[in-house]
């Protein structure tokens, strides 16, 4: 196990703790807390974006258009933390973080996409095995998350517009289910290599933001909110999912300024 | 263009694709003074531990195609 991993796990594990330990007049707190994951993500993404060149085509356009969906999140978890603590408008709906969070689902997975067209993936070498895993939790998903993102969500005696964002939610919970099983396509078609580790760990952190929500969507999402135990720990949950998506840029960032020093000191020592 | 430098430019656009235009232009300055055995090395060694060895042999395979090397 790498340093940096270690180190994750060790933020994640004393983040876990303050939330058991906290009490319900600590939710300031545990929603500045919160932010440490989607804000790195969104940050190293940016930084990642930077190294490969902004103008980069195939792999790099596909870590940048991922930066701007983590980016997004990363707004919209900033923009919610200022509303729900700072000003007086926590209920008002719709809230202008709903827009960073929705727009996200969209722009991360037209960048799963870019990286499947990038792999140049054959499906008919793709083994069997594999894809009938895919499918069959692609379907078991599809289901969960049409039913109670987008079915439960609706509510007859709601406004359009609060509909409208909800029933939002639920959508973008149905791209990163494709999303996510696109990106195991995309890990295994990169074997053994590094960015095989980069699309795994994105996808298994698209599968937990997808238990997040899905949790949100079934266990109130207003207990949630408020900060009731334990409805509260689903917060640790998306903690988790922003860990793993924040993990899998640092990662990435790293190789990629590693081989770039790497030949750059080579092409020093030639001079 | 004769096939050296054509081996160099579809090695620094083989980079390009994984690695972006950042690390393809140290690279193409880097290739300038390299033997064609010693850029196909180079680009498997840095392909390989990124993309895998399988895709990376399939990669260098379809850059290699059609160059006398």
């Amino acid at each position: 196990m790498n340093i940096r991993k270690i180190i994750f796990l060790a933020i994640f594990l004393a983040v876990s703790v303050v939330y058991i330990l906290s009490t319900t007049d600590q939710v300031f707190m545990l929603s500045t807390l919160h932010l440490i994951f989607p804000v790195g993500a969104a940050l190293i993404a940016a930084y990642t974006s930077r190294i490969y060149g902004f103008k980069s085509a195939n792999n790099g356009r596909v870590q940048l258009i991922i930066a701007a969906g983590l980016v997004s999140w990363g707004i919209a978890e900033v923009v919610g933390y200022v509303l729900d603590n700072f000003l007086d408008v926590a209920n008002l709906i719709p809230r202008v973080d709903s827009f960073f969070f929705l727009i996200a689902y969209p722009i991360l997975g037209m960048g799963v996409y870019r990286g499947y067209v990038t792999a140049g993936i054959k499906l008919k070498l793709v083994k069997k095995s594999l894809l009938m895993m895919v499918l069959s939790a692609s379907a078991l998903l599809t289901i969960a998350v049409a039913y109670f993102g987008v079915y439960k969500a609706y509510d007859p005696t709601a406004d359009i517009l609060t509909n409208v964002v909800n029933l939002g939610y639920g959508l973008g919970d149905l791209i990163l289910v494709v999303g996510s099983l696109f990106a195991i396509v995309v890990a295994h078609e990169y074997g053994d290599g590094k960015l095989a580790s980069f699309w795994k760990t994105m996808a298994a952190g698209f599968f937990t933001f997808l238990i997040g929500d899905t949790l949100f969507f079934t266990m109130y999402g207003a207990l949630v909110m408020e900060g009731v135990k334990p409805y509260l720990y689903v917060n640790l949950i998306w903690a988790a999912a922003y860990m793993l998506l924040a993990y899998a840029v640092l990662e990435n960032y790293i190789h990629i300024l590693s081989v770039q020093k790497n030949i750059k000191l080579q092409l020093q020592q030639r001079k | 263009m004769n096939e050296s430098s054509k081996l160099q430019q579809a090695a620094v656009e083989l980079i390009s694709k994984y690695f972006g235009q950042n690390t393809a232009k140290v690279y193409d300055k880097f290739f300038v003074d390299e033997s064609d055995s010693a850029i196909v090395v180079s680009v498997n060694s840095i392909l390989s531990d990124y993309i895998g060895k399988t895709k990376a042999e399939e990669e260098i395979k379809k850059m290699t195609e059609g160059l006398t090397l």
